[in-house]
């Protein structure tokens, strides 16, 4: 019995295995990179040209939809990245540690976008690039928690020691996100006063819904794409010196 | 389904608001257009890059 | 037995601390120094003071904490004490909490001690001043055992100091908000029990997590991978 577990768990470092990882990222590749262009296309055609404008925010509201799908993969990002840290640290996937180097900045960036969009939706619908809100501080909060895990990520000489160092900061990041935005969302309602409040919009229509879904796929995929991509890329330079990306190197094309 | 915008110009000024919105699809495609070609970039420059290390270490031996 | 180790690991730091006074002087006279700049940079206005007294003292006093930490482990690490400290067979987690416990005594309270100062400095009735006081001792002892983790995270990094705020900064927001709004509470003569009960349910979280992380993350800087 113990044997067979042993070579069930043998199978699965293998199939877990950096190398094993990079063929099968090459196969996945094109299923969601294709779909993330033709799902954009489409979205930004939509969502720009033809869904109606709104009554009370005229055409301003369209920047929601790269916004709303930005702050989503901002959180999945860092969720993502808080996984292959429980993994890198638990049973020591080297392949996890990889693809959150490779993710970090995906997610960064996107969080750093879902802050721009914010603001300049926020200009001209309620009259500031900035306003201290709940979402938006939280967000804010979250580009910092990002910047960490990066910052530790490059900080050491011995990548995989600072790959193991960020794993473990993006677990207890994780573990503290849900205590710091009930904190901020807590603050925010003690300083209403004066300050107005961002409402929860009405129920969108289709009209508006739909073209934000077609985004909202669209850019996922395109995330998983760039995680992909650059994940392949980690693997590769973390294991150069081994045989099969030495053959890789030497094949005349992909 | 039909455009919503009656014309080019109406497109491009999005009601007054155009400077914000173009604004903010050019920061943001701008930024993961930049970030893409770097991700597909990289694997090819890093692979000529290894090429030559090993074509110079071999004529070393 | 294995609460001899934590306990003489606990003395030894005070003794140590003590002997090193520009340790755990700095930091209260950097907090001193943040408290004076705030009436010349923004108004020596009473009123105004006091209003934002309880957030400029917190801020002060959380730099500081800041501050003081990056020496926790660096010190050990360098002489090869916290190789040794790896390899007792006492529980890693339990000797770290008597380090940060040791240095908190040095710094957290001492600036809690300091706070009723900082507070006639900045205008604040003396009826706050005890809630300030006891917000300060939770909240530095939590905010101590969070930037444990940090600092037991860049240990062996050359600089790795300018690190830990950055690594550590957004989990001591909670911290601050509930500190800050116990002060402010106060001062409008609003209960303040349910904030103080808060800061204390972070502290016992904190008690119970944050040694265990900061043990993992001393593992890891002491192996190398």
């Amino acid at each position: 019995m113990i044997d067979w577990l042993r070579r069930l768990w043998a199978a699965f470092e293998r199939t877990v295995s950096p190398r094993h990882f990079y063929q099968l990222s090459g196969r996945w590749l094109p299923w969601f990179a294709w779909p993330a262009a033709l799902l954009i296309s489409v979205g930004l055609v939509w969502g720009l040209g033809i869904a109606p404008a709104d009554y009370q925010q005229g055409n301003s509201y369209r920047i929601i939809f790269i916004h709303v799908p930005a702050a989503s993969l901002a959180m999945g990002g860092y969720l993502l990245l808080a996984i292959c840290g429980a993994i890198t640290l638990i049973w020591r996937v080297k392949t996890a540690e990889m693809v959150a180097k490779a993710a970090a900045p995906v997610g960064a960036l996107f969080c750093l976008m879902a802050l721009i969009t914010g603001s300049l939706w926020g200009k001209p619908t309620w009259g500031t690039y900035w306003v201290w809100d709940a979402r938006l501080t939280s967000m804010l909060i979250l580009l910092f928690l990002y910047l960490g895990v990066m910052a530790l990520q490059n900080a050491f000489e011995e990548v995989s020691q600072g790959s193991k160092a960020a794993a473990l900061l993006a677990v207890v990041g994780v573990v503290n996100l849900p205590i710091i935005k009930y904190s901020v969302e807590w603050w925010n309602t003690l300083h209403q006063g004066s300050t107005f409040r961002i409402t929860e919009r009405p129920t969108m229509p289709p009209e508006m819904y739909l073209p934000l879904l077609v985004m909202f796929l669209g850019l996922y995929a395109l995330f998983a794409s760039l995680i992909l991509l650059r994940s392949r890329q980690e693997i590769l330079q973390r294991e150069r010196r081994s045989q099969w990306v030495r053959q890789l190197i030497e094949e005349p094309n992909q | 389904m039909s455009f919503y915008f009656s014309s080019w110009a109406d497109f491009f000024a999005m009601g007054g608001h155009g400077l914000y919105v173009w604004l903010a699809y050019g920061v943001f495609f701008g930024a993961l257009g930049v970030l893409t070609w770097r991700s597909v970039q990289a694997p090819k420059s890093w692979r000529r890059e290894q090429q030559l290390l090993l074509k110079r270490q071999r004529q070393h031996q | 037995m294995m609460l001899q180790a934590a306990f003489q690991v606990f003395k030894r730091d005070l003794r140590l601390g003590w002997r090193q006074s520009g340790e755990w002087l700095n930091p209260l006279i950097f907090f001193l120094m943040v408290i004076t700049l705030v009436p010349l940079a923004i108004s020596p206005d009473p009123a105004r003071l006091r209003e934002l007294a309880g957030g400029i003292i917190w801020i002060a006093a959380l730099l500081a904490v800041l501050l003081a930490m990056d020496g926790l482990f660096r010190s050990d690490f360098d002489d090869g004490t916290l190789e040794q400290l790896l390899l007792t067979p006492a529980p890693l987690p339990l000797l770290v909490l008597a380090k940060v416990l040791a240095h908190w005594l040095q710094t957290g309270v001492a600036l809690a001690l300091l706070a009723p100062l900082a507070g006639v400095l900045l205008n604040l009735p003396s009826s706050v001043l005890v809630v300030l006081v006891m917000s300060l001792l939770l909240g530095t002892l939590t905010l101590s055992l969070i930037s444990a983790i940090g600092a037991a995270l860049t240990v062996g990094l050359r600089r790795g100091g300018v690190l830990v705020p950055l690594i550590t900064l957004p989990m001591h927001i909670p911290v601050l908000i509930f500190a800050t709004a116990s002060v402010q509470a106060s001062l409008s003569g609003l209960p303040v029990t349910g904030y103080l009960a808060l800061l204390g349910a972070f502290l016992i979280l904190a008690l119970c997590l944050a040694p265990l992380a900061a043990a993992a993350a001393l593992r890891l800087a002491v192996s190398g991978t």
